[in-house]
């Protein structure tokens, strides 16, 4: 049926792990819709990516049925899979926790490119690139 | 329990590594909601996190408010616009959401949410229903107005087609309402499931039967009654096949659509040879009801 939408919410979250504590709940209470619905759902369909942050962008409708898309990882995620790292610099200024080059930047700027609003590839670049140095995370050639 | 909010406005390009620090500070994830997906490309982010109010929250939020600051050093642009703190008490969360489903009346059928009480007056029939995420709450407009098609419409001992039966609403009203042979049809695999709970949940298995599938052929019936409550484009598309799973007499009632394509639809029914007997208007939805005439002129066949 062609619904109304009602709003759209765009989740973080850990795979495989969401529950209705927040940041779930709070984002998907205003709108009443059935969260222990999504919860299970999101979990089963992510439950091969634990570890990992995996977005997630639902749609609702005004009779409060909603339907939810996976997106691509945050570039953080990507960038340190690409260093092989597990986590990232809480000092990035001071502490590099990992590199990675030129060619692996490239092909995650490739990746986020749907959903970085970014007008070219070399703009996607700066902006993985400068997600890369604030995760702790040097850029080679 | 109580949670602080941070909640901040970044841009497309800083969001990521915003979220990253969010979320290497202890958040359980962040959230961006936006009113239309026509705001999603906007460059404009508002992201919320939440973090346990206890005696680390001042550090983190230090170190936040410093690391979102420092993402200017790395090329980054976190928009600058700083961070508002807002504390929540801990709420039921996951079932706020059923204070919004209530009994619903339509016609004689009273859609119940499995969850409420509800004592029926003599004469209506009580449709037990658990939403999910699946379509078909009874809360939309074109759902009512297919309700009280089927009621209007459905003789008992009827064979009845629910083309995208999503939650099943539909076909359960048929069986409720004395059909003797339901099939839903439905595209979606959650929708399917969600459907034969329902029709579990309101015990009319031996008359109500759910199919995975996207054409009225898959029911594998010549119906009385076929409810397709879909959307325009997939109606007219469509408009032959629902014809072609109709009894000569049959009645197809089609909804979900907008005022506007009305007349699209009414085209594509004609060129499928039925007749509009009722059109019904609810807001901006409309509904159309056309019948099968019995005797059909049949185009002359091809002489090879």
């Amino acid at each position: 049926m062609a619904k109304k939408i009602m709003g759209v919410v765009k989740l973080q979250i850990p795979a495989g792990k969401a529950t209705p504590a927040p940041p779930v709940g709070p984002a998907l209470a205003q709108y009443q819709i059935n969260m222990m619905e999504f919860v299970k759902s999101y979990n089963e369909r992510t439950a091969g990516q634990v570890g990992t942050i995996v977005p997630v962008e639902i749609t609702i409708f005004e009779d409060r049925t909603f339907t939810y898309v996976l997106k691509t990882p945050p570039a953080a995620e990507l960038l340190k899979k690409a260093a092989g790292i597990e986590t990232a610099s809480g000092v990035p200024n001071r502490q590099k926790v990992g590199t990675v080059t030129r060619a692996q930047v490239r092909e995650i700027a490739q990746t986020k490119m749907p959903d970085l609003n970014a007008s070219s590839i070399e703009s996607a670049m700066r902006i993985i690139e400068g997600t890369a140095r604030s995760a702790g995370i040097e850029v080679v050639d | 329990m109580r949670w602080a909010e941070i909640s901040l406005v970044t841009n497309s390009e800083a969001a990521d590594a915003v979220t990253n620090v969010l979320i290497s500070e202890g958040s359980g994830g962040v959230a961006s909601a936006v009113s239309s997906p026509r705001d999603l490309g906007n460059s404009r982010v508002p992201l919320a996190a939440y973090f346990p109010v206890d005696d680390r929250l001042a550090a983190i939020l230090e170190r936040i408010e410093s690391r979102i600051e420092a993402l200017g050093d790395m090329g980054i642009n976190p928009g600058g616009a700083g961070f508002t703190v807002k504390f929540v008490e801990d709420a039921d969360w996951a079932t706020a959401w059923k204070s919004f489903f209530k009994p619903l009346v339509v016609g004689k059928i009273v859609v119940k949410p499995t969850w409420e009480e509800f004592q029926a007056k003599p004469g209506q029939l009580i449709l037990e229903l658990d939403p999910g995420m699946a379509f078909g709450t009874g809360n939309h407009p074109t759902t009512q107005m297919c309700l009280m098609a089927v009621q209007r419409y459905l003789e008992p001992g009827d064979i009845m087609l629910d083309m995208g039966c999503g939650s099943g609403i539909l076909a359960i009203a048929g069986a409720l309402l004395g059909a003797s042979k339901v099939v839903g049809v439905e595209i979606d695999p959650v929708a399917v499931k969600a459907a034969k709970d329902n029709v579990a949940a309101n015990g009319v298995e031996s008359i109500v039967q759910i199919v995975e599938a996207d054409t009225p052929s898959a029911a594998g019936i010549e119906a009385d009654l076929v409810i397709a409550n879909i959307v325009a484009d997939v109606i007219i598309g469509m408009s032959a096949e629902l014809a072609a799973a109709l009894r000569p007499n049959g009645i197809l009632v089609v909804s979900g659509i907008i005022e506007e394509r009305r007349d699209e639809v009414a085209d594509a029914l004609s060129d499928a040879r039925l007749h509009i007997i009722e059109t019904t208007a609810e807001g901006e939805w409309i509904s159309v009801a056309a019948a099968k005439p019995t005797t059909v002129n049949r185009q002359p066949s091809t002489v090879q």
